[in-house]
């Protein structure tokens, strides 16, 4: 092997073992799990089942509603995380003056650790004690205080764990939208300009396309950790009232901690992974497009 | 920098608009800082108001007297700072060959690491316990360090590829002209001239040990309990303890906001990973 | 001090791009030899591998009479300057050039004097304790050759170092650095893709194309004795104009127009001797053609005139002369619109033809350079 083959060997390897550790076995350990029963605690009794737990979680009423509810969970948080912190970059740069005082503070929320962005919203929206409600019945929304039940509505509460998760990471999205948006040459703008585009059609035709892979970025990126959202959740609802709020990450968690059952959990673990790489290889096909491999 | 608006009033409206929803933005944060800063009994009372009656430190009293606090703190900057350690070592050279040693090997690389990005916390969580348990590595700081690695390596290798590419080959090759080896010219050339964006990757690392809760979680109990966990725990089967819960919460998440407001500048440039070429 | 050997180079890329084809010549010790062509020719791949940064594919690399096909960029005893530089931008100027120094090992003092004697050569002495990012692209470069010359290399290699700096300064620095070559007497190896600059400073020029030699010689050669139709049309500016014409005994056919050819030209290049209807590719030089109204030649044709640029020391005129044109080959050359390509002339500035003219062109027919049609060689 010549010299540079093998300093870049050399360079790859404590990663590749790291990751092939820490990762690539781990991933391995759980599919091989997933075709048997057994139990958490006692991982070396195990007996071989082939499909039967995937069958079981597929089949399984909980495990088919904590799928929808994270679908429910996040395509409702990242619709509002994408154009709060889209239409925020916007506003940023559209700014006259200096943005960045703006922009650092804004990016608070990002230097909160989920746990504690989980607990502050759950102060706030808790019966009784919550703030939010005093502040909506104040502005005149609602009638009183007690007149939406934020988490502990079956209903609505699975949509109400979500703002923790807007708050939190709306910053992410603006802050990177903003460092696309002042990538765009101002050439290209201006000769738009003067051929007569007015600025929705300017933003429409010049803008939103150049900004289609710092898109395809945050939705993948973003798209993919609200699926994945545990502690934000946990930390506010523990999957209640009765499982409402019950994500399939909190379900694998469920199955796995409390029930013992290391078999089914590994078998809905497997499949999560799955439907994520598969939703990120569309989504970066469809959206990004990529011009140089 | 910015096209001036046709007239000044859209301009000030634009600068107000920013202005509210930037405000806007920090009120909850400011609402867990005036919790805390109640005394216990108000924290909870109806109505609830935005700003404590009387100011008073009992909250963070009461959450630094009891063992528990400081200790997971203490777990937590160990394990945050040795992930940290670990994952730079183990991301900066495999992100350096990966960005200007191209090669397919390095392609498929980086996209395995892409892709473990992928994998939701709590699939991995599950055959880690698993290893952990087999290495006899429960519910120690090695164990822990080894599962926050996982999640953050793949994340510092992103970070690091977008900065060294910005550094120009050339500057590798005159080192090698000048006298270096390879790994002579890494480590005298190219590394002091990233010491940004190390710096940069370094704080994303240890910001997402820090935060990190779902390993912890299943992979600790007693011994090497973090601070997230035991902020979680004041949920007890007594009811919550709100008012030492915002002061824990305030205490943990203070670190973290005061290092990256030092690193501002770095961090707003360390998101623009393009642009780094500057 | 040393010469360099290239004996039979390939250099073939993982895709199988074979960009460098049996390169074979020699650099004399002390001498100072440019590589030119357009882009794409493979200068810059030939300057890499004698360096040491790309691997020879086949073939001998020899520097003094080592062979160093092998041998680490590092053990090569030459020191390079890249076309940007590549200062270290976390060192001082004084550190840069004192690096290489500390990777050979020198001792403190010899590692003093040489800094303080190549900042004196370089007149950078002021500078010595600034960062590269403070300094102008003019003085970055003069770094890059004290980084060079500390060393006191057997070789010096330059890839394009004076691109990035604006005209006059490159008039300058082109000047500044054939006498610190002369002055220091090491062989240098120069890339540049600009033939003024090799026809300045090169004791000797080699013209590269799509991979392969074309020619290796005195700047003087390459002028007046081109090998082929792109060097000919390579070297010189405004390029040679190249023609199909007709060669019947003394008479040469271009176009519409003939006229004898003096015998000079049969003296230089016998095998034009007996030439009966023989299709030949003629060039002639701009300067060679001049208004023959000031100027009556033996020679002479007629052309239209279709634009007049005077510079004051003399006039470009672009004229259409009435046959087939040939494409020199040039990748770099601005491709015509249409069939038309105009042929450019030097006329003296006392010329008064203007657009749209026809005109009488005399042409220094002993300037007339001639070259097979289907090998493009020269006919000798």
């Amino acid at each position: 092997m010549s010299a540079e083959n093998r300093f870049v060997l050399c360079m790859l390897a404590p990663a590749i073992v790291i990751l092939g550790l820490l990762v690539a076995y781990p991933v391995g350990l759980l599919v091989f799990n997933s075709f048997f029963k057994v139990d958490t605690i006692t991982p070396y009794i195990r007996e071989w089942v082939g499909l039967q737990n995937y069958i079981e979680a597929l089949t399984s009423k909980r495990v088919a509603e904590s799928a929808l509810r994270t679908i429910q969970y996040s395509i409702f948080a990242l619709f509002f995380e994408f154009t709060f912190g889209f239409g925020a970059a916007l506003l940023f740069s559209a700014m006259r003056g200096d943005s960045r005082w703006h922009r650092t503070i804004f990016a608070l929320p990002l230097m909160v650790p989920p746990i504690v962005a989980g607990l502050l919203w759950r102060f706030l929206l808790v019966g009784n004690i919550g703030l939010l409600n005093y502040g909506l019945a104040r502005l005149g929304l609602i009638s009183d205080p007690d007149a939406i039940a934020w988490l502990s509505s079956e209903d609505i509460v699975i949509y109400s764990v979500s703002f923790a998760d807007i708050w939190l990471t709306t910053s992410f999205v603006a802050l990177v939208s903003y460092a696309g948006l002042t990538n765009i040459p101002r050439d290209l703008l201006e000769a738009a300009r003067i051929d007569g585009a007015n600025a929705l059609r300017r933003f429409w035709h010049v803008t939103l396309p150049l900004m289609r892979p710092v898109i395809a970025v945050i939705v993948i990126v973003r798209g993919v950790d609200a699926a994945k959202t545990f502690d934000l959740i946990w930390i506010q609802t523990q999957g209640g009232p009765h499982h409402a709020s019950e994500v399939f990450s909190m379900n694998i968690y469920q199955r796995m901690v409390r029930f013992g059952d290391l078999g089914e959990a590994s078998a809905s673990g497997t499949l999560f992974l799955i439907v994520m790489m598969v939703l990120a290889a569309a989504a970066y096909w469809k959206i990004w497009r990529p011009t140089h491999a | 920098m910015h096209n001036p608006p046709r007239l000044n009033i859209g301009g000030a409206v634009i600068n107000a608009a920013a202005l509210v929803l930037v405000l806007s933005y920090a009120v909850p944060y400011v609402y867990l800082l005036m919790t805390a800063v109640k005394p216990a009994a108000d924290v909870q009372q109806i109505p609830p108001s935005f700003f404590p009656a009387v100011l008073s430190l009992e909250n963070f009293r009461e959450v630094l007297r009891s063992s528990t606090l400081p200790r997971a703190f203490v777990s937590s900057l160990l394990v945050a700072v040795l992930t940290t350690a670990l994952s730079l070592l183990v991301a900066v050279p495999a992100a350096y060959v990966a960005t200007l040693y191209r090669r397919r090997i390095t392609t498929l690389f980086l996209l395995f690491a892409l892709v473990t990005r992928m994998v939701p916390s709590v699939s991995l969580g599950v055959p880690l316990f698993q290893l952990l348990k087999s290495m006899g590595l429960l519910d120690t700081v090695p164990g822990l360090v080894l599962a926050h690695t996982s999640a953050a390596v793949p994340l510092a290798l992103l970070l690091m590829s977008a900065f060294f590419e910005g550094v120009p080959k050339e500057l590798e090759e005159a080192a090698r002209m000048d006298g270096c080896t390879r790994l002579q010219a890494f480590r005298k050339i190219i590394l002091p001239v990233m010491t940004g964006g190390i710096s940069v990757t370094a704080l994303f690392t240890f910001i997402t040990s820090w935060n990190e809760f779902l390993y912890a979680l299943l992979l600790t109990s007693e011994a090497t309990k973090t601070a997230p966990i035991v902020i979680a725990e004041y949920n007890s089967v007594y009811g919550l303890a709100w008012g030492a819960m915002t002061a824990a919460a305030v205490l943990y998440s203070l670190p973290v906001i005061v290092i990256t407001l030092a690193l501002q500048k770095q961090i707003v440039g360390g998101l623009t990973f393009g642009a780094v070429k500057g | 001090m040393a010469g360099i050997e290239l004996r039979n180079i390939n250099k073939v890329y993982g895709n199988n791009f074979h960009a460098l084809h049996d390169l074979n010549f020699d650099i004399r010790d002390g001498e100072f030899m440019v590589f030119v062509g357009p882009s794409g020719c493979g200068k810059s791949t030939a300057l890499r591998m004698i360096a040491g940064l790309e691997s020879i594919s086949s073939g001998e690399l020899r520097i003094g009479d080592r062979v160093v096909n092998h041998v680490d960029p590092k053990d090569r005893d030459i020191a390079m300057v890249f076309q940007s530089y590549a200062l270290y931008p976390h060192k001082t100027v004084r550190e840069n050039i004192v690096f290489p120094l500390i990777m050979a090992g020198l001792p403190k003092s010899d590692i003093a004097s040489r800094v303080n004697e190549a900042a004196r050569i370089l007149e950078l002495t002021a500078l010595l304790d600034r960062k590269p990012a403070l300094l102008s692209g003019g003085q970055r470069q003069r770094v890059a050759m004290g980084r060079a010359i500390v060393r006191k290399p057997a070789a010096f290699l330059m890839d394009e170092p004076l691109s990035n700096l604006d005209a006059k300064l490159r008039v300058q620095m082109r000047a500044e650095i054939a006498s610190l070559q002369r002055k220091l007497n090491v062989t240098t190896i120069y890339v540049t893709h600009d033939q003024v600059e090799a026809m300045t400073m090169g004791d000797r020029v080699a013209v590269m194309k799509g991979g392969i030699l074309q020619q290796v010689d005195t700047p003087q050669n390459l002028y007046s004795r081109p090998d082929n139709v792109f060097v000919a049309a390579f070297i010189g500016s405004p390029s040679m104009n190249l023609y199909d014409a007709v060669l019947d005994g003394r008479t040469l056919t271009l176009g519409s127009n003939s006229f004898e050819v003096p015998d000079q030209v049969f003296k230089c290049r016998p095998s034009l001797n007996g030439a009966s209807n023989r299709r030949v590719i003629v060039g002639i030089r701009p300067e060679h053609m001049d208004d023959a109204a000031i100027r009556p030649s033996s020679a002479e044709i007629s052309a239209s005139v279709t634009l007049v640029e005077a510079l004051g020391s003399e006039s470009m005129v672009h004229l259409n002369i009435d046959a087939p044109w040939v494409d020199a080959g040039d990748p770099d050359a601005v491709a015509e619109i249409g069939d038309e390509k105009a042929a450019v002339a030097r006329f003296s500035p006392k010329s008064t033809v203007r657009a749209g003219d026809i005109a009488r062109i005399a042409v220094d027919a002993e300037e007339l350079h001639f070259f097979e049609p289907d090998t493009r060689t020269s006919i000798w």
